[in-house]
Formats: structure tokens, C-alpha cells, sequence
């Protein structure tokens, strides 16, 4: 048991930087408001890590479009993000990878930390109801 | 060779399970139309694998320069209407089905495309491109690229595509590669049906704002380089304002 704590200490701090990095690039600049979710709820069995991010106003959201090549006003944008670049598309083929949801109306965008198929789906599902109750 | 896929679909909704979800497992009928040109095909499909199939063999239509739409046969006309920017290269689908939408959207992302996904009315309207990646530079470009296809999209004065002429090499008899090396210079060569290949060499840059220019590269200079994806290429150019419309050039590249 003592070994399994030690164990359990020396790798939590490692996960946690591996999150705070995303948080920490966006929290430190101005007219945005971030926001970070550890276990963020998607439904009963699945939770994923979550970094969210509101522009204040339409030029910081017209500069994080750029940098994100966020195209369109309407709608929902998403696209599957390297876990270090979220910016950089990539096909999928490894895990972690983030998944990269984007609402202009709304200015806001979330990075999703995902590790399995299953958060996958529950994610897209999350989106699409949220979407349709939305209307 | 020009080209406009027409597909029309019918699908049953599904019932919810208790979690509210749809279920992925009911038969469905659907009806196809499709049409090649001229030529219209009427298609019925029975399984989800039936579906699978089309679905693939249009987004490789897509990829090769044809315009790929769908319908809903409980809807009118999704029109595809998103200006230069969505004619360039993108992949629409619309539908009332919930799951067949994330089945879709999935399928784009896990290709690397940006999803543009919106809900009106209970249609679920999708739109998928390539995107480039901010480290598309000049390394990124170094190696030898396979020509597959140029394509070149015809809009009228009121921005309606009125037509896609498409040229594919092997369909011409030869086969093209390109090599960008990194000191600048570019390599061509071409290999006949009957195996004989010609080569010849020039020079190419790619400017800070993202124009690539050879004199080798089809259909003259100046492309912009925004349709990178890990191993595939797309240079496109608009003329706009010519005697026959706007005209949008799209050059096609595999990597080798």
C-alpha cells in the first residue's frame, strides 16, 4: 500500500502539469476567461478533462480563430487537435489526442482531453443533445 | 471530365434506449440517386456496411475534385452555398438522423478534417474541409508529391458553381511526381503509358504569405498552399473576374 501511495503521488503531479499547461498558456493572456474541469461529466460512465476558454470580445475571438483556423460564424466547430498543439489537425491514430470544439457564437472553445472511443462517443453525444436542446 | 454526385437518402428514425440514445441497430431502408454526368443511378441499400461502402467511395469522389451532395428525401435541396472558401474543398452532408450525423462527423475528424456541424429545424446540416496546419512551411512541402487530379471549378456572376472540369494525368496516359528539394529546386518527371519517362528541372519558393510558385506546376503560378493534411496536398487559385466567370483552380498531391 505504501508503495502504491508513492507511487500514486510521484505520477499525480505529472498528469496535473500535463493539463495546467493548456490552462496556463490561455490563463496568463488578456480578455479571456478560462475555465479547467478535471473528470468534467459526459454521461454515467464516461468523464473526460476539459479546458474551456471565452473570448470577451470579437477581436480576441477573431485572434483566436486565426490561430486556431476556426472558418464560419455559425454552427459548431470541432476537429480532433494534437494533444500539444491544439491548432495542428491530426488524424486519429494515438491516444491522448484532444478533441477541439469551437462555438463563434458563442466565443468559446473546448479542449477535450481524450483517451478512448468510448469518450469519444459519449463526447459526441454530449455535443450533438446539447445542440438539439439548444434549438 | 465533369462530374456532379447527387445522392439522395431516406432513413427510419430511430428508437430511444433508456439513456435516451438512438439505436444503432435497426434495418433501414434507403434510396440512392446518384448521377455521373449525365448518367442518373437509382441504388438501394440494405446494410449499414452498404452504406459504409458509398460513403467512402464519396468522399473519395470529394478528394478527387467532384462536387459530392447530399439530400434528404424529407427536406428540400441542401444547397451547397458557402462561397470560394467551402467550394475549395469541402464535403457536406446533411441529415434528420442524429446518429447517422455523429457516425459522419466522426469518420471527418478521425481523418483530420474540421467539422462544421449546425441544427435547424431537425435537420442536422454537416460541412467537412481540410485544414491547414500552422506548421504548413517550406519544410513541410520538401519531398516528392504524386500529382493525382487538377480541378477547375466555373462560377457564374451570382456565385453558383456552374461546372468542374477535371483532369487527371493516368487518365491521359502518364503518371506525375514532383520532388521539392530543400536548396529550392523541383524535379518533374513524367512516365508514359509505355514506360518512357521525361524529367525536367527548375526552381521554387514559397513566399511568407503563402504563395508557391514553379513554373513546372500546372496551370501556372502563384497557389496557395492552405490544403495540407499529413499526406496530402492541395494547391488552389481563383481568377476572378475572367471573360468565362470566376474561376478556381485546385491542384491535387499525394505524398510518395
Amino acid at each position: 500500500m505504501k508503495r502504491l501511495i508513492i507511487l500514486l503521488m510521484l505520477l499525480l503531479p505529472i498528469v496535473a502539469m500535463a493539463q495546467s499547461g493548456l490552462y496556463k498558456s490561455y490563463a496568463s493572456r488578456q480578455n479571456l476567461t478560462v475555465a479547467q474541469v478535471s473528470g468534467f461529466k459526459l454521461n454515467e460512465s464516461e468523464r473526460v478533462d476539459v479546458v474551456i476558454i471565452v473570448a470577451d470580445d470579437d477581436a480576441t475571438w477573431q485572434q483566436l480563430s486565426k490561430e486556431l483556423n476556426i472558418m464560419g460564424e455559425n454552427g459548431s466547430v470541432s476537429w480532433l487537435g494534437d494533444i500539444d498543439k491544439p491548432a495542428q489537425r491530426v488524424k486519429w491514430s494515438s491516444t491522448p489526442v484532444l478533441r477541439v470544439v469551437a462555438s463563434p457564437t458563442r466565443r468559446t472553445i473546448a479542449f477535450y482531453r481524450i483517451n478512448t472511443e468510448s469518450q469519444y462517443d459519449a463526447l459526441l453525444d454530449y455535443q450533438l443533445n446539447n445542440m438539439k436542446q439548444a434549438k | 471530365m465533369s462530374a456532379v454526385l447527387i445522392m439522395i437518402f431516406m432513413a427510419c428514425e430511430k428508437p430511444n434506449n433508456q439513456e435516451g440514445n438512438k439505436i444503432n441497430n435497426e434495418p433501414r431502408e434507403r434510396t440512392i440517386i446518384y448521377t455521373v454526368g449525365n448518367s442518373e443511378t437509382r441504388q438501394s441499400l440494405a446494410t449499414e456496411g452498404e452504406w459504409d461502402v458509398l460513403v467512402d467511395v464519396l468522399c473519395d469522389q470529394a478528394r478527387g475534385g467532384k462536387k459530392v451532395t447530399f439530400y434528404n428525401m424529407n427536406q428540400t435541396t441542401y444547397l451547397q452555398n458557402h462561397g470560394l472558401q467551402g467550394i475549395k474543398a469541402a464535403i457536406t452532408f446533411s441529415t434528420t438522423n442524429r446518429e447517422e450525423m455523429k457516425a459522419w462527423m466522426k469518420k471527418m475528424e478521425k481523418e483530420g478534417r474540421t467539422v462544421v456541424v449546425s441544427y435547424d429545424n431537425g435537420t442536422w446540416n454537416g460541412m467537412a474541409y481540410a485544414t491547414a496546419p500552422p506548421t504548413s512551411t517550406s519544410s513541410t512541402i520538401v519531398g516528392t508529391w504524386h500529382f493525382i487530379c487538377s480541378v477547375v471549378n466555373h462560377i457564374d456572376p451570382n456565385g453558383t458553381l456552374t461546372g468542374s472540369d477535371l483532369y487527371v494525368p493516368e487518365d491521359g496516359g502518364g503518371s506525375m511526381y514532383y520532388t521539392f528539394y530543400d536548396d529550392g529546386t523541383i524535379t518533374l518527371v513524367i512516365t508514359g503509358m509505355d514506360g518512357t519517362t521525361a524529367t525536367e528541372n527548375s526552381t521554387w519558393t514559397l513566399s511568407t504569405d503563402g504563395k508557391l510558385n514553379s513554373d513546372l506546376l500546372p496551370n501556372g503560378i502563384c497557389w496557395d498552399v492552405n490544403w495540407i493534411t499529413d499526406n496530402t496536398l492541395i494547391m488552389s487559385r481563383a481568377d476572378l473576374g475572367t471573360e468565362e466567370g470566376d474561376l478556381v483552380y485546385q491542384l491535387q498531391f499525394d505524398r510518395e
